[in-house]
């Protein structure tokens, strides 16, 4: 494939992002910047500087999605762990650069602009001129430069995914106060994309969590003298703990940040975290209004979900989007909603599948890797399942069946041979597709034996926390028992599940994935060996990552991988696209495992008066719904309310 | 009596050395240990990969490739030579910022269940005895069962439901919202007893069944003793012959039950908090044993079992000076 490698284009679109910005402020009704009222007393008693001094001479300026708003108000919503993502997506969803909304591509955020260079290895960032921390404080370069240095500590042990790759952590180098370069070893065409998208642990973006000013002061390279005095007055026994519990937003009150609101009340005292707007922040609406629009935020913190539906059932729930809005609970919501005025918003999802079931390719046993490895023979089990029964059964009607394989409402991607090869039920074509393989041969039960005389038995492990998966392997049993195949079902815990995977031992393995719309070529495991999230090749993924019991891959997945790291280089997501479709069709050739279900209806809920949230939103947790559709300009609508 | 108690205590020390260490090995106990669970927990939504190497250092860090005993003595000595309670890895804090708090709350919902449920379990049993086969007897006989046979949070879920159906609120939580965070003080009080009735009964449903069942029984042995009668035909006035003679024995159990009654509490707490939500032991207990935090949930749990040990203390000293033959075998 010959790609010429194109100049990242979100540069440009920064440049255009800028200046709308600049016109949009002068072109106020009265040309002038508000406030918050709440704020204007603290600015009047000289507690808070002017606003025009608060917030950046070049604000990003954010296009209503339903109208320009009012001031005030409280957003109820829920949490159920100190590591909810709910919380970072909502509250806490100001990277560097974020995903647009139709999730075709990233615009800047925070950074005003961002420009790559030719092979994807360098980074340049600019920060906007006058951007200040919660607390006042400017935000420079020296932050980031600080923030990576505290990433690479290899004491720290920081959970981080972003600016780092197979070639290591990136070093940040400061240009001037505001420019700044983030570099990789090898190249990183994905960066862009991996820093637009939230993590299991709130460093989604972790160089704007370590704020320099308040977290130099517990490391010892930055406070040489007072470092011994805060350990021993935290209760920790070292610095590290010290340190690894004061980033956390959420448990500390006050921590300085960029995001629209600020933590009040911590998590752990008490049952609720609130956080209150952040007289700092960085955007402004279209009649220049600084956001956010509404006061504060709080997560009632809840262990059971049931007790959580049970606040949105009593109408007390402005817009929440996790732990509740199951597929079961809907006729619940349903129910209440017209007397509670509640409104339902379609969550578009990404679910390559929720019943993968891969053969393990390279199986220790060779009798049965033979097996395992029989194009036909799978051809033949993905035959003999009556998808429709199984999804209506398991899913309710909220799944359709398909492989594992990109949405059809992600057209770059999709691949038609990919999502519905070999798909249909029809148990004659299954037992002479399998009888062709060279498993026509039964025992006396009328079970199909291997080359070697044996009995044909399958081990299907699943997790036991995946009670879906648990029914569908159920019944995916019971049809491969119809075409004379042997199955049994190994249901263990999931830290046992993950550690027969990654020594190789599993035969046949059950996971589910999202990977279905943009998010494909950020996770790409169940396409491509270059993760352990999959269960065909592992020592192939050791192969691709330089790791002990690795194994060669055949030439097929070599050229994948060769195909993968190659669109490395690129941050053009077109570019990307391209090479990453041509790895689908090589998956799709290959077909090392077999899809049952794909989930088609997700939603989320919230009530009237919560404006500015749109009707159908992206649900992937890639995407970090509803961070992407800025949460700090969403209103409330009603006086009493406010 | 000095002596007496002197022994006892003497005795408590051997056993909580045994709890400490079963609980411990209880927490350590299933496969793989907080980092797995850790690393499960972090890739599991966000698909975030984290570095083996680095695994390997907390885990080095922490102590979890110590054999076991090695482990178990410095999570003790540091417990009784420095009162230091190790760290939670969960909640990335001191174990001790995190016990204290939750444990003073667990008692005084536990304490005021137990209250609840000796005030209404002692007259109910009394009058049920001394009325054995009245309509009331009936009446209390079957709504004793009722609670017995309820589940706690059960009960605090149809609780919740009604009182959302009828009052439109939800309940819930110790506090109200704009006291959670707030310092304590006399509004702080206030609000949290309004809030500590719908726990306390709940939690004490069960107990109280229990209690009058007992009490009721114990009674009625009693009732028909000679000494009764004996009493009855010298002129001693009803009330004060049940009240001084058969009802001061019938107590015993009563008493007996307070050492056992508290761990019961605290652990038939754990669901009904989880529902109510209130910031007690047993949800944090809960989620600590999950995701193996084994410093947090031991040391819950050793606390817990030493307030358990005082607990029966306390209760054999009440026997023993309530009945002189305990004191004397």
């Amino acid at each position: 494939m010959t790609m010429q490698h194109l100049r990242r284009s979100v540069g440009t679109a920064a440049l255009t992002l800028a200046l709308a910005g600049g016109f949009s402020v002068t072109a106020t009704a009265d040309g002038h910047l508000h406030q918050a009222p709440m704020l204007d007393a603290l600015v009047e008693s000289g507690d808070l500087p002017p606003l025009a001094e608060r917030i950046p001479a070049n604000p990003l300026v954010i296009e209503a999605i339903e109208e320009v708003g009012e001031y005030g108000g409280t957003w109820r919503t829920a949490a159920s762990s100190r590591t909810d993502s709910w919380m970072y997506r909502t509250i806490n969803y100001d990277h560097l650069v974020m995903w647009n909304q139709d999730w075709t591509g990233v615009v800047p955020n925070v950074a005003e602009s961002v420009e790559a260079n030719e092979d994807s290895t360098v980074f340049t960032f600019t920060l906007r001129e006058g951007h200040l921390w919660s607390d006042g404080t400017p935000l420079t370069s020296a932050d980031m430069v600080f923030a990576m240095e505290m990433l690479r500590d290899p004491n720290l042990g920081i959970p981080s995914r972003s600016y780092r790759n197979a070639a290591g952590w990136a070093t940040v180098e400061a240009l001037d106060e505001r420019t700044f370069t983030v570099t990789f070893g090898e190249p990183y065409g994905t960066f862009l994309q991996d820093l637009s998208r939230v993590s299991s642990s709130e460093m989604g973006d972790g160089l704007l969590k370590l704020p320099r000013h308040y977290m130099s002061q517990f490391h010892p390279d930055h406070n040489p003298d007072g470092i011994d005095q805060l350990v021993a007055e935290s209760g920790f026994d070292s610095w590290v703990d010290l340190f690894n519990a004061r980033w956390s937003s959420y448990q500390n009150a006050g921590k300085p940040t960029l995001a629209a609101w600020v933590i009040e009340d911590p998590f752990g005292e008490g049952t609720q975290v609130r956080a209150v707007r952040n007289p700092y922040y960085f955007k402004i609406d279209e009649e220049g209004n600084q956001l956010p629009y509404i006061d504060d935020v709080i997560f009632q913190v809840y262990q059971d979900n049931e007790v959580m539906l049970l606040q949105a059932l009593a109408g007390e729930m402005d817009f929440h989007g996790r732990h509740i809005n199951t597929v079961p609970n809907r006729p619940l919501l349903a129910d209440a909603a017209e007397e509670l005025g509640m409104e339902f918003i379609r969550l578009i999802p990404s679910s390559a599948n929720e019943g993968a079931i891969y053969f393990n390719q390279t199986f220790e046993d060779e009798a049965m890797r033979e097996v395992l490895a029989s194009r036909d023979f799978r051809a033949g089990l993905s035959h003999a399942l009556d998808r429709e029964a199984i999804c209506d059964t398991v899913f309710a009607g909220a799944a359709v069946p398909r492989q594992i394989a990109v949405s059809p409402e992600f057209p770059p991607l999709y691949n038609e041979q990919l999502a519905n090869q070999h798909l249909e039920y029809d148990v004659d074509l299954a037992n002479q597709l399998m009888d062709q393989a060279g498993f026509a041969e039964r025992d006396s039960q009328g079970f199909r034996l291997r080359a070697d005389g044996e009995r044909i038995t399958l081990v299907v492990q699943v997790r036991t926390d995946k009670q879906d998966m648990i029914d569908i392997a159920d019944l995916a049993s019971r049809y491969w028992g119809q075409v004379g195949v042997d199955v049994q079902l190994d249901v263990v815990e999931r830290s046992l599940s993950d550690q027969r995977r990654d020594a190789n031992q599993h035969m046949i393995l059950m996971e589910d994935h999202s990977s279905a719309l943009a998010d494909a070529i950020l996770a790409a495991a169940p396409y491509l060996p270059v993760d352990d999230d999959q269960g065909f090749g592992i020592p192939w993924f050791y192969w691709y990552a330089g790791m002990d019991n690795a194994q060669e891959p055949p030439e097929q997945v070599q050229r994948q991988i060769a195909l993968y790291r190659e669109m490395g280089e690129t941050s053009v997501p077109a570019e990307q696209f391209e090479f990453f479709a041509e790895i689908l069709q090589i998956t799709a050739d290959n077909f090392f495992a077999l899809g049952t279900c794909s989930e088609e209806i997700q939603y989320s809920f919230k009530l009237d008066h919560m404006r500015n949230v749109p009707d159908v939103m992206h649900g992937s947790f890639a995407f970090a719904p509803p961070g992407p559709y800025h949460p700090a300009h969403f209103w409330i609508d009603d006086e009493s309310l406010r | 009596m000095l002596r007496y108690i002197a022994r006892r205590i003497l005795l408590m020390i051997p056993t909580l050395i045994l709890i400490s260490f079963v609980t411990f090995i209880v927490v350590q106990l299933p496969p793989g240990d907080y980092l797995n669970a850790y690393v499960a927990q972090l890739t599991a939504e966000g698909g975030e990969t984290v570095d083996r190497q680095q695994i390997e250092m907390l885990r080095e860090r922490y102590g979890l490739n110590d054999p076991f005993i090695i482990q178990y003595w410095k999570w003790i000595s540091n417990i009784i030579f420095e009162g230091d309670f190790g760290r939670s890895f969960e909640w990335n804090a001191p174990v001790s910022d995190l016990l204290w708090g939750r444990i003073g709350l667990t008692f005084v919902v536990s304490l005021a269940s137990l209250l609840f449920v000796y005030c209404v379990a002692f007259p109910i049993g009394v009058y049920s005895a001394i009325r054995k086969y009245s309509l009331g007897d009936y009446v209390f006989t079957f709504f004793g069962f009722l609670g017995l046979a309820v589940p706690n949070f059960l009960l605090a879920l149809v609780l919740m439901v009604i009182s959302l159906q009828v009052f439109g609120v939800t309940p819930g939580g110790l506090f109200s919202p704009e006291y959670a965070g707030a310092p304590w003080s006399f509004a702080k009080l206030m609000d949290f007893l309004a809030h500590l009735w719908i726990p306390m009964i709940i939690i004490g449903t069960a107990s109280t069944a229990a209690l009058i069942r007992v009490m009721r029984a114990n009674l009625l042995d009693e009732l028909n003793k000679p000494y009764v009668e004996t009493a009855r035909a010298k002129g001693q006035s009803e009330a004060v012959l049940i009240m001084r003679y058969p009802v001061r024995i019938a107590l015993n159990p009563f008493v007996s039950r307070l050492g056992w009654e508290l761990p019961a509490l605290v652990s038939g707490a754990a669901i009904t908090s989880i529902v109510l939500n209130l910031p007690t032991a047993g949800p944090i207990l809960l989620t600590a044993l999950q995701s193996q935090d084994m410093f947090l949930a031991g040391s819950f749990i050793l606390i817990l079992s030493v307030l358990t040990v005082i607990g029966t203390l306390v209760s054999d000293i009440l026997l023993a000076w309530l009945d002189p033959r305990i004191r004397y075998s």
